[in-house]
């Protein structure tokens, strides 16, 4: 953490778990051995800061948690505990009025344009929502700056009188998008937003993102599933497996040399020749991703780790550890202080610490590390 | 139109509703296109206004009797004859019919008012203890056949037709309710029922403004078929003595006074009993219509979707 | 039984404890809350004295949760109390009347059944035929009716203008199967025309829901003839729906019983309660409500399986965890 700006956002151990059924039917269905019975854990123990003016992004796999996590810091869903802090104050404590009032700063940007916006309200309804939700304007004032919200987003003023359905998905979205500027906002959560368009319109939207960005000095947390875009578009990013935090780091670090097993598995799957790969194409190729309600013991992502180790990835959860050049990884390979291993260096052909004696004690200078092996020096 | 336009200028166009421009005109078009609606629009508009005029429209006086013209056939003077008082058949009608709408009303204006914000916020603060609570209530007032429950609790109160009216409202709150309810769980997940949470839109906003719009289709159909059951329910508690008493008209008091005479004088129990006929079988039309028009995959009878 | 469906099952078990509960809450609370208590609104026809005593032996000085209370134990022990008025306890006089009771309603479910099936099938397969026309004015008639009223006018035609039918029935009701049928013949046809019409509209809807279904064109496009598929297919499947609203049809019987048997003088249950209730005989009117609540409960939570087994989307309702 060599960058000296203060985070905005302060998410630590967030968890969300959906529970399914009532709890006497859950103690049923344990009870006679339904494996699918537990709550699904859709985030379970997510910690990050998300610092002023960057755009973290966020990536996995669909069922990751991603979407979960986005609606959860901004309790749009509750969460299920963990603390989240926006300028040192604490969100999650807040009662609910009060909630609503940090909400002018604190937008999201939904997935599906056609379904966040209300069918029955006009364009102009849809925007002056959220300014006459805080803002006690006069009508020509509203219309003003509704006009320059459409300008903002590229859009013509036409399109006020127009329903969400009467206009192209794209233009859909520069709604969203409007809406979600309008009062502001220091923090905008983007949820996969141009995951549903057209591949034409994506990239139209991207540099209106970025240029709302640089406008609005808005720290924005990227959700997406492409790798491609998050790559081009983030300061840092954010891998989740599972609920969980694979690695976190330095975009352009983690994409050119990924360190957790997770992470180096997405990045090989994406052929070089079609950048816009689909979803189920990367799936093909990496297997199919867990059940959130039937997570493995351990680490989550033992089970199809070609780096798997050996016992401890299934016993133990690998906490984060950060490495040298400032990212956290979550895996057994790493220790706290390691150097990042070269993208070419098989993990699974290395000796860890976490190999050989029983009782794993990382912490002590018990032998070389990894990367002093794959780099063949060995520190005294 | 807008649509058209719209059609012209943009690329892909999302197509959601068919209704959009001046909703309610289009809606109300739409239903009297369909012949039965129309006609039972009309009458029910009929029938509310002779309720409303009826001192000025009634022929005769429903109450004062006439005992030399009792049991008169029916005839230009009294078109459906007289009773055992001697008192017009059809003015009776008439002012039982004010009675009959009144009930009518009443009941289902008060059972939506207490049963439809029960069910939005059971449903909005889903899940909870105080849904829980709310429901299981619901189900246990569910749990009495409407008559029975109607009929005991007029008994307890006492027999008047402002009774009746409580009576049949409580037993049609959970009705209104659970469907409120059902609307609100489903649409509670919608993104943008989240999206204007997002933008800071207060709760009871949103459940004014967008939840219970989306809910007021089958809040509407449930309206006119209950409307229907509250006319019937009021004639049978009526009939049975324990509704409006006389010398009240109620059509199912004038059922039931000309009940010993049908051999002779059937116009007595006829004329009452083809009224409630008509009005409930209007109803169920409009009913039907209204069901078509707002929404043809409703919620509120169960089938196979 | 899958997992989602057995606990859809379960949940709604549970329930019903809690919903008895509050239902035994209900009836005792609209019997006792008001004015002081059920005696007093006999009062005008008893002397003080024997007000007083009827007081003492029912309890009704007690508060109310210790009557609550008395009550539970009561019905624990299988007693439904005495009747105030025919000084009888009320289980015999419950029992006595019960199989008149629940003959008129079942056999109203059957013809419903009878008249619906041939009725909703013709409507819906030659559907905006005369025939589908016909059925829908008749069924649409048949649902505005009073029961009341028709019944009514049953008697007047088939009992005093024709003769053919007993206007009042005899003391024995099931002594010979010919004198059955004459007694209840009528009363059926006034309760279950509502029932038929209602049935065979759900019938007829939930058919042509079928015939649009995408398994019935694949049957139809791989030329399977139209009667086969008609028979076997949709009609198997368009019954379902229609199962849970018998069931649920049948509970709404119970409770019209009530006028009809009025109607008719038949000495059901119905005709019991109404002049219990107008006689105040409170603790008659408090288990014949607790009685038809728990039947129609019953039958509602079957039909609520029933339909929880066709409709996956139903088990999946949320519930406070």
């Amino acid at each position: 953490m060599s960058d000296s700006s203060a985070p905005v956002l302060e998410v630590r151990d967030l968890k969300k778990h959906f529970s399914t059924g009532s709890a006497t039917t859950g103690l049923l269905s344990r009870l006679l051995g339904d494996s699918n019975a537990g709550p699904v854990k859709a985030v379970d123990g997510v910690s990050f800061d998300l610092l002023e003016n960057e755009t973290l992004g966020v990536v996995g796999e669909s069922g990751c948690g991603k979407s979960t996590m986005g609606k959860s810091i901004l309790r749009l869903i509750e969460p299920t505990s963990g603390e989240v802090r926006y300028d040192g104050e604490s969100l999650t404590e807040l009662p609910d009025r009060e909630m609503r009032d940090r909400r002018q700063n604190l937008q999201l940007i939904f997935q599906d344009p056609g379904s966040s916006l209300n069918p029955r309200m006009k364009v102009k309804h849809l925007l002056r929502e959220p300014l006459t939700n805080f803002r006690s304007l006069s009508r020509e004032e509203l219309d003003r700056q509704i006009d320059e919200l459409l300008g903002q987003v590229d859009l013509p003023t036409t399109v006020k009188d127009r329903y969400p359905h009467e206009l192209s998905g794209g233009q859909q979205q520069r709604v969203v998008i409007a809406r979600a500027i309008a009062l502001d906002p220091e923090v905008i959560v983007a949820d996969e937003p141009v995951t549903g368009l057209d591949v034409s319109v994506q990239s139209n939207i991207l540099a209106t993102l970025a240029d709302i960005q640089k406008e609005l000095d808005l720290s924005l947390l990227f959700i997406a599933h492409d790798l491609a875009v998050i790559r081009h578009i983030s300061d840092r990013v954010m891998v989740l497996y599972l609920g969980h935090v694979a690695e976190l780091g330095d975009s352009e670090a983690v994409f050119s040399n990924p360190q957790h097993p997770y992470t180096r598995m997405l990045k090989q799957s994406i052929p070089r020749s079609h950048p816009e790969q689909s979803k189920d194409e990367v799936e093909a190729a990496t297997g199919e991703p867990p059940s959130p309600s039937n997570p493995p013991s351990g680490c989550p992502f033992h089970p199809r780790c070609p780096a798997h180790i050996g016992d401890v990835c299934e016993e133990e959860y690998p906490e984060a550890v950060e490495l040298t050049d400032g990212r956290t990884v979550a895996c057994h390979h790493f220790e706290a202080g390691d150097e990042p291993v070269p993208e070419d260096v098989d993990l699974s052909a290395e000796e860890t610490a976490a190999d050989g004696g029983p009782a794993v004690d990382s912490s002590a200078d018990s032998g070389p590390s990894v990367a002093d092996v794959a780099e063949g020096n060995a520190d005294g | 139109m807008s649509f058209a336009n719209s059609l012209e200028k943009s690329g892909d166009v999302v197509v959601r509703l068919p209704f959009v421009e001046r909703r309610h005109l289009r809606l109300v078009r739409e239903l009297l296109t369909e012949r039965k609606a129309a006609v039972s629009f009309v009458f029910l508009a009929l029938l509310v206004f002779s309720a409303v005029f009826a001192p000025v429209i009634a022929p005769y006086d429903p109450t004062e009797p006439n005992y030399e013209e009792s049991y008169a056939s029916p005839s230009v003077d009294h078109p459906f004859g007289t009773d055992s008082f001697g008192r017009d058949i059809l003015s009776r009608i008439i002012f039982a019919a004010r009675i009959s709408l009144y009930v009518g009303l009443g009941s289902v204006g008060f059972a939506m008012l207490v049963g439809i914000p029960m069910g939005l916020f059971a449903g909005y603060a889903s899940p909870s203890r105080a849904e829980t609570v709310i429901m299981r209530l619901m189900d246990a007032l569910l749990a009495f056949p409407g008559i029975v429950l109607a009929l005991t609790l007029v008994s307890i109160l006492g027999s008047s037709v402002t009774n009746v009216v409580i009576a049949l409202a409580v037993g049609y709150v959970p009705g209104f309710a659970r469907i409120a309810h059902g609307a609100t769980l489903s649409l509670k997940e919608e993104e943008f029922i989240m999206s204007a949470k997002a933008v800071g839109t207060p709760t009871r906003t949103i459940v004014s403004r967008y939840l219970l719009p989306n809910a007021a289709a089958p809040l509407i159909v449930q309206a006119t078929l209950v409307f229907a059951f509250a006319i019937l329910g009021e004639a049978g508690l009526s009939f049975l003595g324990v509704g409006a008493q006389p010398p009240t008209p109620s059509l199912g008091l004038m059922i039931l006074s000309g009940k010993d005479y049908l051999s002779q004088s059937i116009w007595i129990s006829l004329f009452p009993g083809l009224t409630i006929m008509a009005i409930v079988l209007s109803l169920n039309f409009l009913g039907d219509a209204l069901r078509d028009v707002l929404d043809p995959k409703q919620e509120t009878d169960r089938r196979i979707q | 039984m899958d997992s989602e469906l057995r606990n859809y099952v379960v949940r709604r078990t549970l329930q019903i404890p809690v919903v008895l509960f509050l239902v035994s809450v209900i009836v005792f609370g609209v019997i006792h809350l008001p004015r002081g208590g059920p005696v007093e609104l006999i009062a005008g026809r008893a002397t003080d004295a024997i007000i007083a005593d009827l007081r003492d032996q029912y309890h009704l000085n007690e508060p109310l949760y210790v009557q609550y209370v008395l009550w539970l134990e009561q019905l624990a022990r299988g007693s439904l109390g005495t009747s105030i008025i025919a000084r009888q306890p009320v289980t015999s006089m419950i029992a006595s009347r019960l199989p008149v009771t629940l003959f008129l309603a079942f056999s109203s479910s059957v013809l419903a059944v009878l008249i619906a099936i041939p009725a909703g099938y013709i409507s819906a397969v030659e559907q905006y035929s005369w025939k589908d026309h016909l059925a829908t004015i008749l069924a649409f008639v048949g649902l505005s009716i009073p029961n009341f009223f028709l019944g009514v006018l049953l008697i007047t035609v088939f009992g005093v203008k024709l003769g053919w039918l007993p206007i009042t029935a005899g003391s024995d009701l099931f002594s010979g199967l010919r004198q059955t049928v004459e007694v209840f013949l009528m009363p059926t046809i006034a309760l279950g025309t509502a029932m038929s019409a209602q049935t065979t509209r759900i019938l007829r809807s939930s058919m042509l829901d079928v015939f649009s279904e995408n398994y019935v064109q694949v049957a139809r496009a791989k030329g399977l003839p139209q009667k086969v598929v008609n028979r076997s297919i949709v009609f198997k499947n368009a019954l379902i729906p229609v199962i849970t609203v018998v069931a649920l049809q049948t509970g709404y019987a119970l409770g019209a019983t009530v006028i009809i048997e009025e109607v008719f003088a038949l000495p059901g249950l119905g005709r019991l309660m109404v002049r219990s209730v107008l006689q105040r005989d409170f603790p008659v009117v408090q288990s014949i409500v607790l009685f038809y609540a728990i039947a129609y409960l019953l039958l509602n939570f079957t039909a609520d399986i029933l339909y929880g087994v066709i409709d996956p989307r139903i088990r999946y309702g949320g519930e406070a965890t």
